[in-house]
């Protein structure tokens, strides 16, 4: 028989802020979502980020976040903790990028000229000068765009680790393990990137002389 | 060393991590060679500026979107185990102390007799308590005007079987949500009344209610549902102005770098329209202009470019979702 049970639950489940990153993961590994709210709450900013970077677009930076922490409350048991948790879920970000490229691969809808929209603190803290003049901000804008074109206009790989190394900080040695590439070839692949980028950013005199 | 070995090392150059006889050889290079010289200060640029990217905050409401969707995940039922793959071995060979059984057992026993004996649906919480069932209660007395009988959404209503909301007003500053399902198999929700949470189940005839206090004046509540039958479920939003505004207004106003919630939280309140929606409501909304237009023009023109539609369930109702 089933009656219609309503069970308030709502109430503290302790102070997730201040536990360990290996006691959140194994609360969420024994069913506790109030954890994996705490680890979405400290990895949300990275991986957005990361997100945004590689698929340069903010409404797929949206689907592709959420899907990777969809992914990460999966397969949270199969994570062993011999890699850093943030090793493992910039993994998993990488692989829904890849999956959902494969499968836009015959319809690609990201526009060349579809970046990111930048809000203008975001661009405002990157200026030295603390009082920059509104031509130097729509200036640094503007590079900033064209910047993030060049950076789309990389093959995924080339693009996946020069974020992975310049936007997220991560070593070679994690880029290797997050992409389970050989760190020769991380070095080959992101020196190739650079080299891109900067001949990329030579078309533009006038913003990058 | 010629020039493509040259530019193979910069990166290596760059980071200092390069073996003392190749720097010597790279730096001859770059001053024999002004082409590689220039093109290793355009690379050094290039990398300051990457370093230079600014970090971007996840759109509002990023992380309640991701944990809407867990809870939707977490109540899915396991797949099915066939018998045929089950090690029988392993399951007679499980040890369980008979202590922990019995005490099993007389939980098990408490349960299905607290089902019995208990009154249903008990919250607990001042205020916000679970209705009769709906036939009981009273409808629209708020106001006359909008008294056109509110219709049950659900959404991709696949004949009903989801969770079917209605929203009704009870009396003055009071809403009263009503759960139902056309559904033989339970269908399972949770709902959260700003922070606090209820769950619970509803079945073909056996449905639920639940009273929802007015905001207060020119706010907004937010109520957010999450449901799931198998493998099938969704998380709503409903947005409740402080009162359901009878006559159609028309406004102007313009809406800018926000969510698809923002925007309804907003419609909501400059109308006076209670809104029930599902879908990716973090989306961002870049710009949006409404100009002297009703709620169904303000919805059109804030949702269509972001790929969401709304429309009409009752006077002063609307359901929003996603464009299949």
């Amino acid at each position: 028989m089933l009656e219609n049970s309503v069970g308030a639950r709502a109430g503290s489940f302790g102070d997730y802020e201040q536990l360990g990153e290996d006691v959140l993961i194994e609360r969420c590994k024994a069913g506790d979502t109030a954890a994996f709210d705490e680890i979405v709450r400290r990895f949300e900013k990275r991986v957005f980020n990361y997100a945004l970077r590689v698929t340069g677009n903010y409404n797929d930076a949206c689907d592709v976040a959420q899907e990777a922490f969809i992914r990460a409350f999966h397969s949270i048991q199969t994570f062993r903790g011999d890699a850093k948790f943030a090793t493992w879920i910039y993994r998993i970000v990488t692989n829904v990028y890849l999956d959902e490229r494969k499968k836009l691969k015959s319809h690609p809808t990201t526009s060349l000229d579809d970046t990111i929209e930048l809000d203008e603190n975001s661009v405002t803290r990157q200026i030295e000068d603390s009082t920059p003049s509104p031509d130097e901000i729509v200036q640094t804008k503007e590079r900033m765009r064209i910047l993030q074109r060049a950076i789309n206009a990389l093959p995924d790989y080339q693009r996946i680790i020069i974020t992975l190394y310049h936007v997220e900080h991560r070593s070679y040695e994690e880029i290797a393990e997050i992409l389970k590439l050989p760190i020769g070839t991380v070095k080959s692949r992101l020196n190739r990137a650079r080299l891109a980028i900067a001949e990329m950013l030579e078309s533009e005199p006038e913003l990058f002389g | 060393m010629n020039c493509k070995a040259a530019r193979n090392l910069f990166s290596a150059y760059l980071d200092n991590s390069i073996d003392s006889s190749r720097k010597v050889d790279l730096e001859k290079h770059l001053a024999d060679c002004e082409q590689c010289d220039r093109a290793y200060s355009r690379f050094r640029y290039a990398i300051s500026m990457l370093e230079r990217l600014p970090d971007v905050n996840p759109p509002a409401g990023f992380r309640a979107s991701v944990m809407a969707r867990v809870e939707v995940e977490r109540r899915k039922v396991p797949a099915r185990v066939r018998w045929w793959s089950i090690d029988w071995q392993k399951v007679f060979t499980i040890r369980v102390p008979a202590r922990a059984l019995a005490v099993g057992l007389a939980v098990l026993i408490a349960f299905v007799i607290s089902l019995q004996v208990l009154p249903p649906l008990r919250t607990g919480i001042a205020g916000l308590f679970l209705a009769q069932k709906p036939s009981e209660a009273p409808i629209s007395t708020l106001d006359q005007e909008s008294a056109r009988a509110p219709m049950p959404w659900t959404p991709e209503n696949r004949n009903g079987q989801g969770l079917i909301l209605t929203l009704d007003v009870v009396q003055s500053g009071v809403y009263c949500l009503k759960l139902h399902t056309k559904s033989l198999k339970p269908v399972a929700f949770d709902i959260d009344i700003s922070g606090t949470k209820y769950s619970g189940f509803v079945v073909a005839d056996k449905p639920s209610a639940i009273k929802v206090p007015a905001p207060r004046s020119g706010s907004v509540r937010v109520v957010h549902v999450a449901w799931s039958i198998g493998e099938w479920g969704r998380y709503q939003t409903v947005f409740l102005p402080s009162k359901l505004r009878s006559r159609a207004v028309v406004k102007t106003f313009s809406i800018e770098k926000a969510t698809v919630a923002d925007v309804l939280r907003r419609i909501c309140r400059e109308y006076g329209v209670a809104i029930i929606a599902w879908g990716n409501l973090g989306k961002p909304v870049a710009y949006a202009q409404v100009y002297q237009a009703t709620p169904d023009d303000a919805l059109y023109e804030c949702l269509n470019r972001v790929g969401f539609k709304a429309y009409g369930v009752a006077a002063s109702i609307y359901a929003v979702e996603p464009v299949r």
